[in-house]
């Protein structure tokens, strides 16, 4: 078998990949309920819940596309999404949480991106490292200076202030757009080219290192926001706990941005069958599967949607 | 005393480090960053639990070797993204291997005693063979994977076989790393216990600028800053969480350290890490 570089990129092979992924998890959940309630774990939607995960999920989703899209890759968005999160926790309003928010997401990935730039220190590893800190400082965070102390017996966090699922699509819509009309603008031009190699934008007569600081800062902020976003509109308990500081979300955006194209709008889209899939999750873990199943079903979703990049670039041929 | 105690654990929980990280050094050499080597350390780990002794360590060797073959097929071979599908097999081993070693959890494991300096005199040895590999015609072949596949094709070597050799022979050190963190360190399972080895080897392996004899030295940074954590909360007021921080502080500080010294161009990354090689693709 090789891969062949196509002359033109073949768009359709996202919709293959997202075929393809829709199929494995079909097939997954017939094989573990057995068929039996398999029906039920589909279609047993709450369109509350969907919504406002869709909503989180596109956000985070747009974050990884900054990133990728960019040819860096900020693996932390599950560590941003905490500090995000965190900060909201912190905040008295809903404004203030979401300028928090995406401040500290952005002060929280300014190390791996000032250490890419000035030493070519690799991203991919300090991001995914920044996770494991992120989740020990909400852990203090939740024990000592945010500690809800009229909650006797129980270590949680106080709450975060509450965010309509309405309002939170409505960010995620304006993020969307705002990504959309950014890559058309100049410095999204750059941000693009980045991907192709640094020397195109030094050619291009632009810093490459800025555009890749910028690139990772943006991803940073808006997984933070898209933490943020997570926690404040949930109906009840907008709140952490120590077992419960990182709630997956990061990864359900990085395959939200790769089955969507690492295309804004194909991100929206993508989002929605992300959402699904988190209600799916859940229920199966009302008919007794274990929790990591969500995780193992969107996690083959991104292995899908990275399959749909390679169709996209590459014939394959078998001889 | 507590010194005497920092360093034996030092050096007992600096094996397990030790050999992933040399495995990942053969890897990121061959030009593949290999992030799913947490879930290999993980799942490994969840074997040899789940098996216990006699025969965990070497069914978590073989578990190990063919996961870690298959995220190479998939990297190499279909191009998907190396970073990404790591972190894929990451997840994907944190959820089989809590899954197979649920009976465990609780339960004490027959551990083998062990003494830190012996086992980590052992692992040098183990450094010193990896050393030596890289002059062999082998290693050589691996470096160049790393830094010029073309050149490497048109030299009539295979890439793609190269690096799955590279990456069995990571394989095996990484899941002899998780083995011995369950059947020798630990000695008994719990969901958190081989969480974060496998990503302290990916940037251990950085730290270590890409040569096994420095690993040596390189493996005892965070495998200290365990310990020391651990220690430390008897003594200092400060809440443990922040005190575990500290082993991920400390290697992306040595990161920078090791970035700003090495300026020779001997201990460059690997020009292809991370980079996907696709035969007569134009670079």
């Amino acid at each position: 078998m090789r891969l062949i570089q196509r002359s033109k990129p073949a768009s359709v092979y996202y919709v293959v990949a997202f075929l393809s992924s829709l199929a494995t998890v079909l097939a997954a959940v017939y094989a573990l309920t057995g068929g039996a309630d398999a029906v039920r774990v589909f279609t047993n939607i709450n369109l509350q819940m969907f919504l406002r995960v869709f909503a989180a999920v596109c956000v985070m989703g747009l974050a990884s596309v900054f990133s990728y899209r960019s040819g860096v890759w900020n693996i932390g968005q599950e560590g941003q999404a905490v500090m995000g999160a965190l900060a909201a926790i912190a905040a008295p309003d809903v404004i203030t949480a979401l300028a928090l928010s995406a401040a500290v997401a952005t002060g929280w990935i300014a190390t791996p991106a000032l250490l890419r730039v000035w030493l070519g220190v690799n991203e991919a590893v300090t991001t995914f490292l920044t996770f494991f800190i992120a989740v020990y400082i909400a852990r203090y965070f939740v024990e000592n200076p945010l500690r809800d102390l009229t909650k006797k017996g129980f270590i949680v966090s106080v709450e975060a202030p509450f965010l309509e699922t309405y309002a939170a699509l409505a960010i995620a819509l304006l993020a969307a757009v705002g990504v959309v009309a950014l890559y058309r603008a100049r410095v999204g031009l750059y941000l693009r080219l980045l991907s192709s190699g640094e020397e195109v934008v030094k050619y291009a007569g632009k810093s490459p290192k800025l555009y890749t600081a910028l690139a990772l800062l943006l991803s940073g902020a808006l997984a933070g926001v898209g933490g943020a976003l997570e926690i404040m509109t949930r109906e009840a308990g907008r709140y952490m706990t120590l077992q419960q500081v990182n709630t997956g979300f990061g990864l359900f955006g990085i395959s939200a941005s790769w089955l969507g194209g690492l295309n804004p709008l194909g991100v929206l889209a993508a989002s929605l069958y992300i959402a699904w899939l988190y209600e799916v999750g859940i229920n199966l873990k009302t008919v007794g599967m274990p929790a990591l199943v969500a995780n193992a079903l969107v996690g083959s979703a991104m292995v899908w949607g990275l399959v749909g990049y390679v169709l996209y670039r590459y014939r394959v041929v078998w001889r | 005393m507590a010194l005497e105690t920092i360093a034996s654990e030092a050096l007992k929980s600096g094996v397990p480090i030790l050999l992933a990280t040399l495995g990942a050094i053969v890897g990121q050499r061959a030009g593949v960053l290999n992030l799913g080597l947490e879930g290999v350390v993980y799942l490994s780990a969840a074997v040899a639990a789940a098996v216990g002794p006699p025969w965990g360590f070497p069914v978590a060797i073989v578990v190990g070797v063919v996961y870690n073959l298959a995220y190479y097929t998939l990297a190499n071979d279909f191009a998907l993204n190396q970073i990404l599908l790591g972190l894929a097999f990451t997840m994907v081993g944190y959820g089989v291997g809590s899954q197979i070693a649920q009976g465990k959890i609780g339960q004490p494991i027959e551990k083998y005693i062990i003494h830190g300096v012996e086992a980590y005199a052992l692992a040098i040895a183990i450094a010193l063979l990896v050393h030596f590999f890289f002059k062999t015609r082998l290693g050589i072949a691996v470096k160049a994977s790393g830094d010029d596949p073309p050149s490497l094709d048109l030299m009539g070597v295979d890439v793609y076989t190269v690096r799955k050799l590279a990456g069995v022979v990571e394989g095996v050190l990484a899941s002899a790393a998780g083995g011995y963190i369950i059947l020798f360190y630990y000695g008994s399972w719990a969901d958190s216990l081989p969480m974060g080895w496998g990503s302290l080897a990916v940037i251990t392996a950085m730290v270590s600028l890409w040569t096994p004899t420095l690993a040596v030295g390189a493996a005892l940074i965070p495998s200290t800053f365990v310990s020391l954590s651990y220690t430390l909360q008897h003594y200092l007021a400060i809440s443990p969480h922040l005190l575990h921080t500290i082993p991920y502080i400390a290697p992306i500080i040595a990161l920078t350290t090791a970035r700003l010294l090495a300026k020779s161009a001997r201990y460059q990354p690997p020009k292809w890490l991370a980079k996907p090689y696709v035969r007569e693709e134009r670079v």
